[in-house]
C-alpha cells in the first residue's frame, strides 16, 4: 500500500507530503492544486514504468507538458533552498521509490530526463542513480523499471507495480453513454469511462465465484432506486438509434415501474448518475481494476444525496476488499463528505488550499472530540465545509 | 515547508477581504498563511430579505456572529471555526458604533448596546465601546487569545487612503480617523489616482496597500492596535507550536 506521497516543485506543489489511506478524498477550491496532486502521482507512475514522456503521461490521464513548464517557479522562501529539480517520492511500509527529474528540457517530443532515482526495500538499495550520474546510463530511462526485471518478488516490487498501474480516471457522460469514443482505452474501463458495458458484463460474471461482486451489484441497484436490474447485452437486442452507441454491446436497465414488456432502457437513455455509479462499481470491484487509481470529479452529475450514498458504499467496498486497493478522489459535492466514515483511519479527507504565496497546502481533516461534539449538536461535515470552517472553499 | 498559518476572517464586504489580505501580507512577510473568508455569505435569492440572511455589511457580521456563537454553544470560540483555523479575525468598521439595531432590522440583539458612539478624537473611545458590543455578538466575555478584532476608524477606507494617498492633506490631518465617510476622499483624488470601492480596483491597489502598511499602522491608532494584537496572537501561536 502506498503510505506516503511527497512532491516538490511540481506546478503549485512546492513542497507537499500526503499520508494516504485506502480511500482518500480531496476537497478544495478550483485551482487549489487537487488535480496537480493526482497528476504528480501520474508522473511518478510513468517514471516507475521507465519513461516519462507525453505518451506515458497521457496513458495515465496526466495532461502532458514540458518539465520546464511544470516546474514550480515560486520565489525561494527565506531559510529554504531552491528546488533544482522536480521531486516525487512514494513510500510503503517497507519500500521507497523516489526520483528527481530535470526541468531544463524545453523541446517537445523527447522524454523527461531522470536526475536522481532511488528504489529501496527495507533500507537496501535495489536501484540508484546518484546525482552526478557516473554510470552514464540513459537519463531518459528509469533504472528501477529495468532492475525490476531481475526482481521476482518483495515489497519493493509491490510498490513499483502499484505505482506503474496508477491512472487518473476522468469519466465523462458522453463516453459513459457510449456516444463518444474513448481517447485512452484500457481494460477494464477507459480513462473517460469507455468500455463500461463490457466492464459491467465482466463484473457481473465475477458473481459466479465472488460474493463481493454480488454485493456490489446489489448495492449499486439500491442506489439506482428506479431500476429492477442491470446488465450488458448486444446492442442489436435493444431498440437503439444508430447514433446512440459506438460499441457492439450496451448496458441494459430494467425499470421497475414500467410494464414488463416495455421496461428496458439502455445506458444511452438513463440518468448520468446511474452510469457514474456503475463506473465507480467497476473501478472498485472489477478484478482487473488498478490497485491504485484516482477519479477526478468523482461526484460528476450526482445529486448530493446520491453522492453521499455512493461515497459511503465506495468507502465500504474499498475497506472490505480482500485484495487491498487504494483510490484518490476529488469532489466538489459537499454531501459526499457526509458519506465518509472518517473515524476509520483507512478513509481520509484532505483540504487543499493555496497559501498567500500561491503554494498548495494539503491538510488532513481528522475527527477530533470537538468535531464529534458538533456532530452531537446536529452539525454535519458538509455544512461545516460549506461554511468555510474546514477550509478548502474559495474566496469568491 | 512548515504548516501554513490558517487565518479565518469574517469581514463586512469583499473589498475588506482584499485590504485584510494586503495587511496580512505586510505583517507576515516570511510566513506562509491561508486566509479563508467565512463571511460575507448568503444567497442571491434572499438579497432583498429585510433580515433573512447573513449578507454583507455590519448586519452580516452580526448575523454571522450570532450563528457562529450559537453553533459554539454560546460563544464563537466554542464553534468549529477554531477547530481547523489558528486565528479568527472579525472586522467591523467603527462607524457601526453610530447605528441602531433597528436600522439593520435586528430584533434579536443580545443587548441593546447600539449606538455606542463616543466623542472622537480619541478614536479609541468609540472603538473600545464597539469592541465590547462585538464581543457580545460573538458571545465572548473578554478577548479570546485566538480571536482578533479589527475595527478601523471610521472605516477601512481610512486605512486604504492612508496607504495610497499619504500626501493628501485631508488624509494627513490628525483627526483623519474621526472623519465621517472617508471613502468620499476616493473620488476626491486626482483623476489619474482615482479609484472606486470595487473589488477589481482594490485588487489593483493591494500591493501598494501592503507596501505602505508600516506607515499606516504607525500613524493610525486602530491600524496600530490591529497590528499589535494580530502580531501578539501569531507570536503566541508560534510559541505554542514550538
Amino acid at each position: 500500500m502506498l503510505e506516503s506521497l511527497s512532491i516538490k516543485a511540481f506546478k503549485s506543489l512546492d513542497d507537499v507530503t500526503v499520508d494516504l489511506g485506502l480511500v482518500n478524498v480531496f476537497i478544495g477550491a478550483n485551482g487549489s492544486g487537487k488535480s496537480n496532486l493526482l497528476e504528480a502521482l501520474g508522473v511518478l507512475s510513468a517514471a516507475a514504468d521507465g519513461k516519462v514522456d507525453d505518451q506515458t503521461l497521457l496513458a495515465r490521464g496526466v495532461r502532458p507538458g514540458l518539465p520546464a513548464i511544470y516546474k514550480s517557479a515560486f520565489p525561494v522562501m527565506q531559510g529554504e533552498k531552491a528546488h533544482l529539480y522536480l521531486y516525487f517520492g512514494a513510500r510503503s511500509a517497507e519500500a521507497r521509490y523516489e526520483i528527481s527529474l530535470n526541468s531544463l528540457r524545453k523541446e517537445a517530443a523527447s522524454a523527461w530526463r531522470f536526475e536522481t532515482e532511488q528504489w529501496e526495500e527495507n533500507g537496501v538499495t535495489l536501484a540508484e542513480r546518484p546525482t552526478a550520474d557516473e554510470t552514464r546510463t540513459n537519463p531518459e530511462r528509469g533504472l528501477a523499471a529495468l532492475k525490476a526485471a531481475e526482481v521476482w518478488e518483495g515489497v519493493a516490487l509491490d510498490l513499483l507495480e502499484l505505482l506503474q498501474g496508477y491512472v487518473i480516471f476522468s469519466p465523462t457522460t458522453p463516453v459513459l453513454r457510449g456516444v463518444a469514443p474513448e481517447t485512452q482505452p484500457r481494460h477494464p474501463v477507459g480513462l473517460s469511462g469507455g468500455n463500461l458495458p463490457q466492464a459491467i458484463s465482466e463484473l457481473l460474471k465475477q458473481r459466479a465465484s465472488d460474493k463481493y461482486s454480488t454485493r456490489i451489484y446489489r448495492e449499486v441497484l439500491e442506489l439506482i432506486d428506479w431500476a429492477e436490474s442491470f446488465d450488458s447485452t448486444s446492442a442489436n437486442r435493444l431498440s437503439l438509434s444508430p447514433a446512440a452507441s459506438t460499441s457492439s454491446i450496451v448496458i441494459r436497465f430494467r425499470d421497475r415501474f414500467m410494464r414488463k414488456e416495455r421496461n428496458v432502457l439502455s445506458g444511452y437513455d438513463v440518468s448520468e448518475g446511474a452510469l457514474y455509479a456503475l463506473f465507480l462499481a467497476v473501478v472498485a470491484g472489477h478484478h482487473r481494476s488498478p490497485g491504485l487509481c484516482a477519479v477526478d470529479n468523482a461526484d460528476h452529475g450526482l445529486n448530493p444525496r446520491m453522492a453521499r450514498s455512493l461515497m459511503k458504499h465506495l468507502c465500504q467496498w474499498y475497506i472490505d476488499l480482500n485484495f487491498p486497493r487504494q483510490i484518490l478522489l476529488t469532489t466538489h459535492n459537499p454531501l459526499a463528505l457526509d458519506g465518509l466514515p472518517l473515524q476509520d483511519d483507512r478513509v481520509r479527507l484532505f483540504t487543499v488550499s493555496r497559501t498567500n504565496s500561491g503554494r498548495t497546502s494539503v491538510r488532513r481533516v481528522t475527527v477530533n472530540d470537538r468535531l464529534l461534539k458538533k456532530a452531537e449538536q446536529g452539525w454535519s461535515l458538509s455544512r461545516l465545509w460549506v461554511m468555510g470552517h474546514l477550509g478548502g472553499v474559495p474566496d469568491v | 515547508m512548515s504548516e501554513p498559518l490558517r487565518v479565518a476572517a469574517a469581514v463586512e464586504g469583499p473589498c475588506d477581504t482584499i485590504v485584510l489580505q494586503a495587511v496580512l501580507n505586510a505583517l507576515l512577510p516570511d510566513t506562509e498563511f491561508e486566509l479563508q473568508t467565512l463571511q460575507p455569505e448568503g444567497s442571491a435569492a434572499f438579497a432583498s430579505a429585510p433580515a433573512g440572511e447573513t449578507g454583507v455589511g455590519w448586519v452580516g457580521i452580526f448575523r454571522w456572529s450570532r450563528q457562529a456563537a450559537s453553533e459554539g454553544g454560546g460563544s464563537v470560540s466554542g464553534s468549529s471555526v477554531l477547530v481547523y483555523h489558528d486565528v479568527l479575525i472579525v472586522h467591523v468598521d467603527a462607524d457601526v458604533a453610530g447605528k441602531t439595531y433597528g436600522s439593520g432590522n435586528i430584533c434579536d440583539a443580545p443587548r441593546n448596546d447600539l449606538p455606542c458612539e463616543e466623542p472622537c478624537p480619541p478614536p479609541c473611545s468609540t472603538t473600545d465601546a464597539l469592541r465590547r458590543v462585538v464581543l457580545n455578538w460573538l458571545g465572548e466575555s473578554e478577548n479570546h487569545p485566538r480571536i482578533v478584532l479589527c475595527t478601523p476608524c471610521r472605516n477601512i477606507e481610512a486605512w486604504v487612503l492612508a496607504a495610497v494617498a499619504p500626501d493628501n492633506p485631508v488624509v494627513n490631518r490628525d483627526d483623519w480617523e474621526c472623519r465621517r465617510n472617508p471613502e468620499g476622499q476616493l473620488t476626491a483624488l486626482p483623476r489619474r489616482r482615482r479609484f472606486s470601492k470595487r473589488p477589481d480596483d482594490y485588487r489593483r491597489k493591494q500591493e501598494e496597500i501592503g507596501r505602505a502598511w508600516p506607515g499606516v499602522s504607525s500613524r493610525l491608532t486602530e491600524a496600530g492596535r490591529f497590528e499589535a494584537e494580530f502580531s501578539a496572537c501569531v507570536a503566541a501561536l508560534a510559541r505554542h507550536r514550538r
